[in-house]
């Protein structure tokens, strides 16, 4: 407070002892600069946040969170993903909560039932066996 | 909970992604228990109203755990409450109030009884209901000892109670003038009256200044509520300069065990004076009448109550003797004594009636009663009645006896031998045996007294009242004393007893150093063979006698 109530001192004497604008041209050109500096990064923020806003907002990106917390390769998140999608579900990250939708698709015989089977014993170890 | 589950349902209840309320809610709806509860656990972690309005919606579906855990997260439901309050769907708005009855929702008691009076009629009782338990509720949480069931360990404590009462009843107090519907408003009346003081504005404006349908309602309570609360402000009334009438009428006439028990243990020990002048004004109380049932459902821990309100009231003297009669006859210890001093303050005439009624009673608890009202009653001839029932074949009166005779003990006889001839210090001792058992033992401590004045006085009066033979090991203690005026007492009084153990010491005092002792030493063996050879001489006259009977018999001629 101290040093700004210095700075606004010496500025307005300035002002006072100095007689036309041409004087002061560098003085409005810095402001000037100041405040475009200022919006730039206020919009930069404002962007970042709608973006993050977008990515939380997206149930894929709840997906991939928990595909990520239990350590998932591309392969099982690809298979998740399927599974979600043969069932139309609006929030792919279900398939985490629901053991039945896994153990539907793991009947039967086909390869991927047993991916599925193996992916179920993972995300939900001792639930519908 | 296997630890992949745990770790989904943990992220779901702490990511940032609005997402994560959509899917935890879609776990409410999976078949499987343990997900359901995780979904539920990890919503309430999240604090989202969409989530608690989804919880709310499924609250029939749950099993019990899970009211345990809303009740810890009650404070953050409010919200989510109200709107299913204020939804307009009937199943959610009976599922809410279902909520706000497991998590005691108190702040949710104005809401209930703002919206009551817009409610269609046929719903108002379902509120009412809620409102009611809700009030009984707090009312346990405020007054624990009166709770009908003990709060449980895990229950959480009231941030503010007091704050929480006062705005309950603020919020029922402007109900009770708006809702019409019966049943809700006996539900608001009943919260006024049972969370209110006698003093408190909501309770006067029940009772007092409201409408005459809510004065009614209020009037009929105080005749027929077993709430603690409200039967509380019954007794509470007669703190007032005015009580209620309902409140004087209910105390005359209601008869139930509940409200009866709750105004003896209400009964303070030492009532104000507008207290007693209003209890004085009831002349009457149907309860108290022996002939009617109900004074023996009175349990005896409140008989000693029972008699203070008897002493209190203004009941006709005969009814109140009759009254005291009956507790002597049928009440516990604390009772009958409570009674006695009723009984002196009464009449005493009528009061040593049913003192001689009770001293031939056949309960023994009776008897020992009346035994110890013998003095107190100013009885003719207490004393020798009371020394008479030291013989009594009950032990309850022989203790009643002697308890009531306790004065008389070995220090008084000590200090009254002077004034008693040797024939009443007989008796004084066979008394005193009777008393009191341990009187002997008392004697010799006596004897052993360290103040020579004292040994020598308690051995004089243990021989004036025929006691010395039973403190004779005392005595041969007394006869080595180092004073020889005390050593020559006990050899005077061991002269008189038989035994052979004072003779010994006789002997032994003989050569003692101080010739008044062995003088008296000598002069008591001189004693002692005198009664020696009078009683050979007459064993010697009685087997003549008796051998001269058997030669005059067989001298007979045989028939």
């Amino acid at each position: 407070m101290l040093i700004l109530a210095e700075l606004g001192r010496e500025v307005s004497g300035y002002m006072r002892r100095s007689g036309s604008a041409s004087q002061n041209w560098y003085l409005i050109l810095a402001i000037l600069g100041f405040v475009l500096f200022w919006s730039l990064i206020a919009l930069w923020d404002r962007y970042r946040s709608r973006y993050q806003e977008f990515l939380l907002s997206r149930p894929k990106m709840l997906f991939q969170e928990l595909c990520d917390a239990h350590q998932l390769s591309r392969g099982d998140k690809t298979l998740l993903l399927n599974a979600a999608n043969s069932h139309q579900l609006e929030q792919p990250a279900t398939v985490f909560v629901d053991p039945a939708i896994l153990q539907h698709l793991s009947q039967g015989k086909s390869s991927e039932a047993k991916a599925y089977t193996k992916i179920r014993k993972r995300i939900f170890p001792g639930l519908g066996e | 909970m296997a630890d992949a589950v745990s770790t989904t349902f943990e992220i779901l209840a702490s990511s940032k992604n609005t997402n994560a309320v959509e899917t935890l809610i879609a776990a409410l709806d999976v078949a499987d228990d343990t997900i359901r509860l995780a979904g539920v656990d990890a919503l309430l972690k999240r604090q989202s109203q969409r989530g608690q309005i989804e919880i709310i919606k499924r609250l029939d579906s749950f099993p019990a755990d899970v009211y345990e855990r809303l009740r810890q997260e009650s404070a953050s439901f409010s919200k989510a409450i109200q709107h299913c309050i204020h939804s307009g769907k009937a199943e959610l708005k009976a599922n809410a109030l279902e909520l706000i009855r497991i998590v005691q929702a108190f702040d949710q008691v104005p809401t209930l009884v703002s919206i009551l009076p817009s409610e269609p009629l046929e719903s108002q009782p379902q509120l009412a209901e809620t409102i009611r338990e809700l009030v009984r509720d707090l009312y346990d949480r405020l007054h624990p000892e009166s709770a009908e069931k003990p709060a449980a360990s895990n229950e959480r404590p009231l941030r503010n109670p007091q704050s929480t009462q006062q705005n309950i009843l603020s919020s029922l107090a402007e109900g009770c003038g708006q809702v019409q519907e019966l049943s809700a408003k006996d539900a608001i009346v009943e919260g006024v009256l049972a969370l209110g003081h006698i003093g408190h504005f909501a309770v006067k404006k029940a009772l007092w200044q409201g409408d005459t349908a809510t004065r009614n309602l209020a009037a009929d309570m105080l005749l027929t509520s077993t709430h603690p609360g409200i039967m509380d402000l019954v007794c509470e009334s007669f703190s007032l300069n005015y009580p209620h009438p309902q409140a004087i009428e209910a105390l005359s006439t209601r008869c139930d065990p509940t409200f009866v028990n709750r105004l003896l243990g209400w009964l303070p020990a030492k009532l104000t004076k507008m207290q007693q002048k209003n209890l004085h004004q009831i002349d009457s109380v149907r309860w108290l009448d022996t002939d009617q049932p109900y004074l023996s459902q009175v349990p005896e821990t409140l008989h000693a109550n029972m008699v203070r309100l008897i002493e209190e009231l203004g009941l006709p003297e005969s009814q109140k003797l009759s009254l005291c009669e009956w507790i002597v006859q049928n009440g516990g210890t604390n009772g009958r004594l409570a009674a006695s001093e009723l009984l002196a303050a009464v009449d005493t005439n009528s009061a040593q009636g049913i003192v001689s009624a009770g001293l031939v009673s056949e309960d023994a608890n009776v008897q020992a009663w009346a035994t110890t009202q013998l003095r107190q009653q100013g009885t003719p001839e207490a004393f020798s009645m009371l020394v008479e029932r030291l013989d009594s074949p009950l032990e309850e009166v022989r203790e009643a006896a002697r308890a009531e005779l306790g004065g008389f003990d070995v220090n008084r006889v000590i200090s009254l031998y002077e004034s008693l001839d040797p024939d009443k210090c007989q008796k004084a001792g066979q008394l005193l045996k009777k008393i009191d058992p341990q009187c002997v033992q008392k004697l010799s401590e006596e004897v052993r007294s360290p103040l020579r004045r004292k040994r020598m006085r308690a051995a004089r009066v243990a021989q004036a009242m025929g006691l010395h033979h039973e403190i004779v090991d005392s005595l041969i203690e007394m006869s080595i004393d180092e004073d020889s005026h005390v050593r020559r007492t006990a050899v005077e009084i061991l002269a008189t007893i038989t035994d052979d153990n004072a003779v010994k010491s006789l002997e032994s005092a003989l050569e003692d150093e101080s010739p008044r002792v062995r003088e008296a030493a000598a002069r008591g063996l001189e004693i002692h063979r005198e009664i020696v050879m009078n009683r050979s001489s007459m064993v010697e006259d009685e087997t003549d006698s008796v051998n001269n009977v058997f030669t005059d018999e067989t001298s007979l001629p045989s028939s």
